[in-house]
């Protein structure tokens, strides 16, 4: 019996045998109220507001009286948003569905949708129906190809269990379509909050608020990551990010792999910096190559050891070029604060020895600080958060974590179950069997 | 592994908490479905006794509902709530300390007294774990277990040293392995 197992036994137990009391704490919470989840009208009308067209304008007011009159005027007439399915590759685009799954309202989020919408009218038509002619129209015009394979799939429903339901059956539709036309998709699925915090930072950034809510769970997760810089990247890209940082994030899943077509392979990248640091392979002693994203660009970011020198060089995934970091800051502004300056050793004064973190972090995963081995640290700095890149080796298996320096936070772990990209041991040797199997040409089958 | 253990699932974010501080009965339901089973864990790692952890829960949750405009957030809901649920255990744990006084001065014979072990209506791990551990020790791998709270908060929650509760922590979680394989838990 393993620790988790243990801690696992007590979840369940204390869970099983906990007292169903609600109804009666209720009773005595008199300011408690049901409110409802969602006013799809009121949402409707908001989104109207919201456009650029409309807004400050008089004819905005105009109809937006209108509309409220309609309403009011009309109880009982308005279908009822029951269900919600937003679509987001680039094209944007916002199903919202009654009770029978029936689309009662499409909405366009940006210019891009118009395209692949067009002149479709999709109300009154099936919601599976709607799905088909809306990914049938994104490939068609070119927006999911083998080089931008991902899709983002938010779903809100008023029943959590339809809620999921939607998700696995929407799921399985878009990736079916994908490989009818021969595409090996991604999609990536979320529930939809509609959070307040999403609806203003997507007004602010001119995005979804699918995406918009994805951003705010993956900085939630991460908060060395900023919302702007994410808001930059498209959703293969994002998609790339999760992938490569494992992350552990509510609710967020996905099937299929994100396409790196479009971005150079780790070898290219690493012979890119070998170029640009005019250096010999064979006078490398040993690196290291990781996709991350720096302001908003996909990067692949590089360190080389050699018998002499240290480098570190950051290079841009999509063209192999070295990437120069913007610098948005005035540097004669004595307001701003220069977070990222290593050579400011101010930030370091709150950091966690390394002793410290390992013992946080082999405590949170339940391993025995005695067992690790070939253990690694990398103190660095991001966005003003001091993080180390711990690196071991417990009981044959490999980790590789990000871990906040001033609290032991686990940022990223690449052996997390729950992990967005986390493949055990047994599925890559059976995958690497696979390969082998299906490579007749492979010299260690021989 | 089996079951729908997911440590994701433990947490209570703030965003639920300031849904529950609009008054919204659906997201008091919501919590109160993901953190009541850690409220009564905790209650019943203090008190042993299925009525008066019954009693602590309900306590608890009104208290939530008096005071959740003092929440701050911080995401740190659980540490609040095990903070307000703890209070409700020691209240009830120095009312019956204050009623077994009375009983003895006034009766004489207090006939058996009430135990923690003997309340167990034969709830096997709440018994393992009253056994094995001391009330420090339970209350931390309860916290941990029910609610995968960080052991800095922890150690915050219960005021100790956070090297106290690490080495507490990691010395109950091997003392459960060992009775838990004994007593031929499955995992």
């Amino acid at each position: 019996m393993k620790r988790k197992d243990v801690e696992r036994k007590i979840y369940e137990e204390f869970n099983e045998r906990k007292p169903d009391l609600f109804q009666s704490i209720l009773e005595q919470c008199p300011k408690m109220t049901e409110q409802p989840v969602k006013q799809p009208v009121w949402k409707r009308i908001k989104d109207v507001i919201a456009t650029r067209r409309f807004a400050y304008s008089f004819a905005s007011l105009a109809i937006v009286v209108l509309l409220a009159l309609i309403v009011v005027g009309l109880p009982g007439n308005q279908p009822v948003t029951y269900s919600v399915i937003a679509i987001d590759v680039n094209p944007s685009v916002v199903l919202e569905l009654d009770e029978d799954d029936v689309v009662i309202n499409v909405l366009r989020n940006n210019a891009d949708a118009d395209v692949i919408i067009g002149d479709m009218d999709l109300v009154g038509v099936d919601a599976n129906i709607a799905v088909n002619a809306l990914i049938g129209s994104m490939v068609a015009n070119g927006f999911i190809n083998e080089i931008t394979n991902s899709v983002l799939l938010s779903i809100q429903s008023s029943d959590a269990t339809r809620q999921q339901q939607m998700i696995d059956e929407y799921t399985e539709t878009i990736s079916t379509l994908l490989s009818g036309s021969a595409i090996n998709g991604s999609v990536m699925t979320q529930a939809l909050d509609f959070s307040e915090d999403a609806e203003e930072l997507a007004e602010q950034l001119d995005i979804s608020e699918a995406k918009a809510e994805l951003i705010l769970r993956i900085t939630n997760i991460d908060p060395r990551m900023l919302v702007a810089d994410l808001a930059k990247l498209s959703i293969n890209d994002l998609n790339l990010l999760l992938e490569a940082k494992n992350y552990n994030i509510d609710n967020v899943r996905h099937v299929g792999a994100a396409s790196n077509l479009g971005i150079l392979t780790a070898d290219a990248a690493y012979q890119a910096a070998l170029n640009a640091l005019e250096l010999d392979a064979l006078d490398v002693l040993a690196y290291e190559v990781e996709l991350e994203q720096e302001d908003g660009v996909m990067i692949y970011e590089i360190e080389i050891e050699t018998a002499t020198d240290e480098f570190e060089i950051l290079i841009t995934a999509k063209d192999g070029t070295i990437f120069e970091e913007t610098e948005d800051d005035d540097p004669a502004d004595p307001d701003d604060d220069p977070v990222d300056d290593p050579d400011d050793d101010d930030w370091m004064n709150d950091v966690l020895s390394e002793t410290a973190i390992i013992n946080l972090v082999a405590a949170e995963l339940g391993l025995e600080v005695s067992l690790i081995t070939e253990l690694e640290f990398d103190l660095e700095l991001e966005n003003g958060i001091p993080f180390y890149a711990i690196a071991f080796v417990y009981q044959d298996q490999e980790y590789e974590l990000e871990v906040n320096a001033e609290t032991g936070y686990i940022f990223s772990n690449s052996v997390d179950e729950e992990g967005y990209n986390y493949q055990d041991e047994e599925e890559e040797d059976e995958e690497e069997e696979e390969e082998d199997t299906e490579d007749p040409e492979d010299p260690d089958d021989l | 592994m089996s079951s729908d253990y997911r440590r994701k699932d433990l947490h209570v974010s703030d965003k639920l908490m300031r849904r529950v501080a609009r008054y919204d009965a659906q997201a008091f339901e919501e919590l109160y479905n993901q953190s009541s089973g850690a409220v009564f864990g905790l209650a019943m790692s203090i008190l042993g006794h299925r009525q008066d952890a019954e009693d602590v829960v309900q306590n608890t949750y009104i208290s939530i509902y008096e005071k959740i405009q003092d929440y701050e957030g911080e995401g740190k809901a659980m540490a609040w709530i095990f903070t307000i649920a703890r209070n409700h255990a020691y209240m009830i744990l120095r009312d019956r300390q204050k009623r077994q006084h009375v009983d003895l001065d006034d009766v004489h014979d207090i006939g058996v007294e009430t135990t923690v072990a003997e309340d167990l209506h034969k709830e096997q791990l709440v018994e393992l774990l009253l056994e094995h551990l001391n009330e420090d020790e339970r209350q931390i791998v309860v916290m941990h277990a029910m609610s995968n709270m960080k052991h800095k908060d922890i150690a915050k929650t219960l005021d100790m040293p956070l090297s106290t509760v690490l080495s507490k922590y990691r010395r109950s979680l091997k003392k459960l392995q060992t009775v838990m394989e004994v007593n031929d838990y499955e995992t």
